[in-house]
């Protein structure tokens, strides 16, 4: 598939992916959406990456392992729920706020935040170090 | 709805046990995917049927009787992760009986002893 | 331990598992944290115990918070305490085997973590509170033994991990249907939700043909009579450590959930216990004469403790079964789920212990075909010595652990007059003496026989081998001399099982009515 004309294509598709993985993220507390979906997203995108680029390119754009990922992810995941734990709450328990950012216009935008949100991110990570590493391995077993 | 869910439920069921039931591992194989497609079907048609209501995405000032139950939804979607990895597994596993016997014939592996 | 701390049976293999994922290179470190994270595991079980066991009091943590039959419950009471910490035991002693028999090439790959997640599936499913995520931790179980099977794998035990690997997928499938439609006709998952609408008598005919549907998925999980062919095709292919451990934890797990599926929660609706008992009774006799009968014909080490772990499915079989049976006392009920829950403890340890046996008898004799090998008695005693303990505990000889699960599960059953089944099960034990006494005389007794197979010149390190099975043992001689206290503990667990009120009010709380939950959905959305 290491076609040019795929390969000029990728160059915009993967970050407007990526980006639009992150809306979606940003997205999912209260609408449709989360880490599990824009972990898809992302995969996606990366294994489009990879097959235009090759399994080489996808190792240098990846920070880390998929296995590490996983691994990270994990724990992020985990550790959010044990947060609840040191309050005397259930696991996984989730608390959330409100942030007040400045935007252009003078008037300030309320963001809210949740601690899922670190639980979501892991689940994002898990999701795109899975689907990424199951299909690399499973076009190196085709090749 | 649900009387179409239901037929579906029964055809996906059918084909799957028909495929198991063939000699040919990858057919085997796509049976239990479709015997899990199925399972998700009628999970979503025991929830009742879907016509008429909202998605469960909650706004104010909506009767809560208006919306599909959320449930069974989440119940599919955990269903089919599970399914996706086990999947993924059968595939793995298909592709390196294949490397190692260069068959996938049940008859032709049952005669296959160990290297 | 405060309630919200159980869910550390499930943090503890968790973290493990991701810790093992990480130091993915180095083996040493690999295995250190291993068994740091199995002792954890040990000492967090017997805290478990400890804060349930005295008083059979019940410690609920609904996740997240949400109220109970709504979000998902963990709950730990005095069955699975006693589960949990067997589970953790034997899980140790599988673990101290595999660090040092194992070569590098069978413990590479994702062997660490693939065992920590195992666990993980196992300690999530002996604590749920709901039938979905019992699914879920059905499948982390199942997906980390699929991987497990193919561990260092041969051509013949990739075979055989087909039949495996399909059959539990089709019996996952048929679970998460049932689910299904279980909800569809109860509008709840919970278990005690269920309980509660079971015990007030509420539960529709429409749900009997679902809940039978159940004992297939169950039976075919815990291999019962018709379900149970492929059992013996797929474990004997597995290293003994491996064995060990599947045969120690999974078919367990599937006859504690019976235990809590068929006596707890639908155990006082007459419309399924009418169908259920006799179904699980018949199979019961059934599954456990075939199997042994399977056992005694067989000329492998391997072969002879697969088959065999079907026997004794059937005698935990036999008081699940007959503690739902029609028309019988509320102590005998207790007696017969008591004389169940320990045969499960008991099994759970010595018949991992003999798959670790067979296991070292293996790297000693240099194959396990009974008719090749001999006179491992002189090369290894220790082994021998241990052996012998742990075979005769299997057969039942008093005063080892065996004998008193068997001997309680007797009574039940004459208590309640179900003598055809009495006498199979006494039948039984006496073939499964003959089929350990084979492989004792076969394999230790007599002198070596024929020539076929070389015998490995040097000694093999049988160590953390020997280990693993001296601490089995242990537990094993101590069930069998504490006889006493141990039952006492099952005998706790099984009233609450018998009598679920107070598990349904420890999960559910006082009060519960249905609709606050709508109300609920709602103000959580209030800015």
């Amino acid at each position: 598939m290491r076609t040019l004309i795929l390969q000029t294509a990728v160059r915009a598709i993967v970050p407007l992916s990526l980006v639009f993985a992150m809306f979606i993220y940003f997205k999912g507390h209260q609408l449709p959406g989360g880490g599990f979906v824009a972990g898809l997203v992302a995969a996606v995108a990366l294994i489009v990456h990879r097959m235009s680029y090759g399994t080489q390119s996808l190792r240098r754009m990846l920070p880390c392992s998929e296995r590490t990922m996983v691994a990270i992810g994990l724990t992020l995941a985990l550790s959010t729920g044990i947060g609840a734990l040191f309050v005397g709450l259930p696991f996984l328990t989730s608390t959330h706020g409100y942030i007040h950012l400045p935007t252009t216009t003078g008037t300030s935008y309320e963001f809210e935040w949740a601690s899922v949100m670190i639980f979501d991110l892991g689940v994002f990570l898990v999701v795109t170090g899975v689907v990424v590493g199951m299909i690399d391995c499973l076009a190196k077993e085709v090749h | 709805m649900n009387l179409l869910i239901s037929i579906m439920v029964g055809v996906l069921f059918g084909a799957s046990v028909f495929l198991m039931l063939g000699r040919e591992l990858k057919g085997v194989c796509m049976g239990v995917f479709l015997l899990g497609h199925g399972a998700n079907l009628a999970i979503l048609g025991a929830s009742g049927s879907p016509i008429g209501k909202l998605a469960p995405v909650l706004e104010h000032g909506v009767d809560l009787a208006r919306y599909t139950d959320p449930l069974p939804q989440a119940l599919i979607l955990t269903a089919i992760v599970i399914g996706f990895a086990v999947q993924a597994f059968l595939l793995t596993l298909l592709v390196i009986t294949w490397r190692r016997t260069q068959t996938l014939d049940l008859n032709k592996l049952a005669l296959e002893t160990e290297h | 331990m405060t309630p919200h701390q159980i869910i550390f049976f499930i943090i503890i293999p968790m973290a493990g598992g991701i810790c093992t994922i990480l130091a993915h290179r180095q083996r040493k470190l690999q295995r250190f944290l291993g068994i740091g994270f199995l002792l954890a595991n040990i000492v967090t079980a017997a805290a478990g115990l400890c804060a349930v066991a005295p008083t059979g009091s019940i410690l609920v943590s609904q996740m997240g918070n949400w109220p109970a039959p709504f979000g998902i419950s963990l709950v730990l009471d005095t069955l699975s305490a006693l589960m949990l910490m067997m589970s953790s035991i034997v899980c140790l002693a599988v673990f101290l085997y595999c660090v040092f028999q194992f070569d590098d090439d069978q413990q590479g790959g994702f062997f660490h973590p693939l065992f920590h997640l195992l666990i993980l599936g196992v300690q999530w499913s002996f604590l749920t509170g709901d039938f979905f995520n019992l699914f879920v931790a059905f499948e982390i179980m199942l997906m980390a033994s699929y991987a497990m099977f193919c561990v260092g794998t041969t051509t013949l035990q990739m075979k055989h991990a087909y039949k495996y690997v399909l059959l539990n997928l089709v019996g996952s499938i048929l679970f998460v249907t049932c689910a299904g439609l279980l909800y569809g006709q109860l509008g709840t998952l919970n278990m005690a939700d269920i309980t509660r609408i079971a015990m007030s008598g509420q539960l529709p005919d429409s749900s009997v043909p679902v809940i039978a549907m159940l004992v297939l998925v169950f039976g075919g999980k815990t291999a019962i009579f018709p379900l149970w062919f492929w059992l013996p095709d797929t474990y004997h292919t597995l290293p003994g450590a491996i064995g060990g451990l599947f045969a120690g934890l999974l078919t367990k797990v599937g006859a504690y959930v019976m235990i809590r599926v068929f006596v707890m929660i639908f155990g006082s609706a007459e419309s399924i216990t009418s169908i259920v008992s006799p179904l699980l009774l018949g199979s019961a006799a059934v599954t456990m004469f075939l199997g042994v009968l399977g056992a005694v014909s067989m000329h492998s080490v391997r072969r002879i403790l697969s088959i065999h772990i079907i026997s004794q499915v059937g005698y935990m079989l036999m008081g699940i079964g007959l503690a739902i049976a029609a028309g019988i006392a509320f102590d005998s009920r207790v007696m017969a789920v008591a004389g169940a829950i320990f045969f499960i403890m008991h099994n759970m340890v010595v018949k991992c212990c003999l798959f670790l046996c067979g296991g070292l008898m293996h790297e000693h004799a240099g194959s396990d075909n009974l008719q090749a090998i001999g006179g491992l008695l002189k090369r290894a005693p220790w082994l021998a010595v241990l052996f012998m303990i742990a075979a005769m505990s299997l057969a039942g000889l008093p005063p080892l652990s065996g004998f008193f699960g068997k001997w309680v599960l007797l009574v039940a059953g004459l208590q309640s007059e179900h003598y055809v089944i009495v006498i199979i099960a006494v039948i039984t034990s006496l073939f499964t003496l003959l089929s350990m006494l084979k492989i004792w005389s076969y394999g230790f007794w007599s002198p070596p026989q024929g020539d076929h197979v070389e015998h490995p010149t040097v000694r093999p390190r049988t160590f953390g081998g020997m280990a693993g099975i001296t601490l089995l043992v242990v537990m094993a001689l101590s069930m069998g001399f504490g006889a006493q206290h141990y039952y006492q503990l099952c005998e706790t667990a099984a009233k609450s099982v018998v009598d679920p009120t107070a598990y349904v009010q420890a999960v559910l709380g006082e009060q519960h009515t249905p609709i606050k939950q709508l109300s609920l959905v709602e103000t959580s959305l209030e800015p």
